[in-house]
């Protein structure tokens, strides 16, 4: 339990960006450790505990999305042709705050919040969001050019009104 | 600071959210069933069950679905035609232009659709929308309609970055008739330099 305590919040943050919904992500926690806890032997090294332990709540949070059909848009998601980045006007930093960042974010559609969230958040690759979705890496690059294009106009708009 | 630095310096602010103490006894009493639970196969016999109830189910309906379905596409495009007309902030436009692209994706191009992104070519001052529909549009490019009104565009377009992606598109088409607009943009003295450059580059490429 010691363990539990000591990692809960951490994994209730990551599963509660991916899937919004407070409830869940709580169900999505203990799921976790459950997992976590059946699957001990498999840890090689007691310091990679944290980062291990996120992996399966990004595991979990992603498969219960699967299971509730809220991933439909994967297969949706095709091949685009890759799409550069065109930049819009940096946002004036002063004016960024970090509530309405995160607002922002957690008002994305699932396509592009769950993309933005790993890649920006937890540090993972797109090759490994590609995996972990089952898409193409440059469809993950192009879902990500487009949720970070989305974040900035809402929040330029957020800064103009 | 570019907003991707922003989330990434932040990233740690993130995790302000608190799981309730109240849970902790739930997951003990869980851990407790899942960890002293009953003999697997059974578990695995009642599942597969219920998936071939299931399965059964699913072919029962698949039939009345696949009729049903060519009548959804329709509605389908024009609720998402309906959304971009009525989008009335830039970041809702945006939204349902990239809602079109996806959903239909796979699809050849429709003229209702088409002549929604033209009106957003022609008029809308966004300049995020003008290139995402610009990305939309490339998808057709043996499309001598939507060929024409990315020339008419880059004869038209004042705001840098959407002149930047039309110069970039017409590019990809090879599109001769990108000459006379080309021009234009290279002798308007409000032009920035970045974009005559770029003007003045696939002018020489035209010409070669």
């Amino acid at each position: 339990m010691q363990v539990y305590q000591m990692y809960k919040d951490m994994l209730y943050n990551v599963s509660l960006r991916i899937i919004i919904n407070q409830q869940d992500a709580q169900d999505m926690v203990h799921d976790a450790f459950i997992k976590a806890f059946q699957n001990i032997t498999k840890l090689e090294n007691d310091l990679n505990l944290g980062p291990w332990l996120k992996r399966i709540v990004v595991n979990c949070s992603l498969d219960f999305l699967r299971k509730k059909k809220k991933l439909s848009w994967l297969q949706e998601s095709y091949e685009l042709q890759q799409d550069e980045e065109v930049l819009t006007e940096e946002l004036d930093n002063t004016s960024l705050k970090f509530e309405d960042v995160k607002k922002a974010i957690d008002a994305l559609k699932d396509k592009y919040r769950i993309i933005i969230v790993l890649y920006l958040i937890e540090d993972y690759s797109h090759k490994e969001i590609a995996q972990q979705l089952g898409l193409k890496e440059s469809t993950v690059r192009n879902q990500y050019v487009r949720g970070k294009r989305l974040l900035k106009q809402q929040l330029q708009n957020k800064i103009t009104v | 600071m570019s907003l991707e630095h922003f989330i990434k310096d932040h990233k740690t602010a993130f995790d302000d959210s608190k799981m309730s103490e109240d849970t902790t006894l739930d997951f003990e009493a869980r851990l407790q069933q899942e960890l002293h639970q009953g003999s697997k196969p059974v578990r695995r016999l009642r599942a597969m069950r219920y998936v071939s109830i299931a399965a059964s189910v699913v072919l029962l309906i698949a039939l009345g679905y696949w009729y049903q379905n060519e009548q959804q596409r329709i509605e389908v495009r024009d609720n998402l035609v309906s959304a971009l007309d009525a989008s009335d902030t830039n970041s809702s436009r945006l939204e349902a232009i990239y809602d079109i692209e996806d959903q239909l994706a796979d699809e050849e191009e429709d003229e209702k659709i088409l002549q929604a992104f033209f009106k957003i070519l022609k008029t809308d001052s966004d300049a995020n929308s003008k290139i995402a529909v610009i990305d939309a549009l490339l998808k057709f490019p043996d499309n001598q309609l939507v060929r024409n009104h990315l020339i008419d565009a880059l004869g038209n377009e004042t705001e840098p970055l959407v002149q930047l992606k039309l110069i970039k598109s017409v590019a990809l088409l090879r599109e001769q008739r990108a000459k006379a607009p080309l021009k234009k943009i290279i002798e308007n003295e409000e032009s920035l330099p970045l974009v005559k450059g770029n003007a003045s580059d696939l002018l020489a490429m035209l010409n070669q």
